[in-house]
């Protein structure tokens, strides 16, 4: 299974983004990340007005982690 | 801030704190992503926040006004604030960048979901360096029981490099009976399992032959 690479329509691979949003299973990795049980890759923050050099960092294809746009 | 609508029933309105930046927020900016997600000009991106709630609309649970939350933005998370539905309490330890939680959390759910992930399986994860690996790898090794009902060890092994699609991620547990297909923190290009997963389209879980 992918969640990204289109190619996989041409490979007959099943393609999952249909997102399953469910607020308790939510809570539960929350939880678990606040115990410490899941550990996060560290995120870069960027003040929102710098989302277009996030972007163009995820252009790239080779961030790191994930980017987290903080908002005053 | 443009006008926001008040939250519908069932929806909050969300003082943003923090918007995670994901890969699809870059394909529906460049378009690339308008099959899937169509989207309308102006559209403000961003799927996933955390903050504190700043209005209920009817029907809301539990989650007041003035708490902590992280969550699904309903129609665009960069922003000061964000209408959400699907939301959960943010935990005390976490700081605001806990808005790069929901999507990798949602993400990882759904697809070992898919997979029926259980005890003794062997799960292959590409790209586990970033976010939503590194989530997936972790859940998948908490699937299995207890160590009280365990009899074998369990291995967790990160790759080192973090080269897109260069890499595979197994977490890995065993019954005991059965072999490990990887052990140790061998590098991922010397695992016998490696050979699986050349494209991100190869790669899939797969059951420790019996």
């Amino acid at each position: 299974v992918t969640i990204a690479d289109p190619e996989a329509f041409r490979l007959g691979v099943t393609f999952s983004s249909e997102a399953a949003r469910a607020a308790e299973a939510l809570a539960e990795v929350a939880r678990q990340a606040a115990y410490g049980r899941i550990r996060l890759t560290e995120a870069e923050t960027l003040p929102l007005e710098e989302a277009s050099a996030a972007h163009a960092v995820l252009d790239t294809g080779h961030g790191r982690g994930k980017i987290v746009l903080l908002v005053d | 801030v443009g006008n926001r609508e008040l939250p519908e029933p069932g929806a909050r309105q969300v003082r943003v704190r923090a918007a995670g930046v994901n890969p699809v927020d870059g394909k529906i900016r460049s378009g690339a992503a308008q099959q899937m997600f169509p989207t309308q000009l102006p559209a403000v991106l961003g799927i996933e926040i955390a903050g504190t709630v700043d209005g209920v609309g009817l029907g809301s649970d539990g989650l007041a006004v003035g708490g902590a939350v992280l969550g699904f933005a309903d129609g665009g998370g960069y922003a000061k604030y964000a209408l959400a539905t699907t939301m959960a309490p943010k935990p005390a330890g976490p700081d605001w960048a806990a808005a790069a939680l929901p999507v990798a959390a949602e993400t990882a759910l759904r697809v070992l979901g898919l997979f029926e992930v259980a005890w003794g399986d062997t799960v292959l994860i590409h790209g586990a360096a970033g976010a939503l690996g590194t989530v997936a790898v972790q859940i998948a090794v908490a699937r299995a029981p207890p160590s009280s009902a365990r009899p074998a060890s369990r291995t967790t092994t990160t790759c080192a490099s973090s080269v897109r699609r260069s890499c595979c991620m197994a977490a890995v547990w065993s019954t005991g009976s059965e072999p490990l297909r990887r052990k140790g923190s061998a590098p991922c290009s010397t695992s016998p399992v490696r050979e699986r997963c050349r494209t991100p389209s190869s790669c899939a879980a797969e059951r420790p032959a019996s």
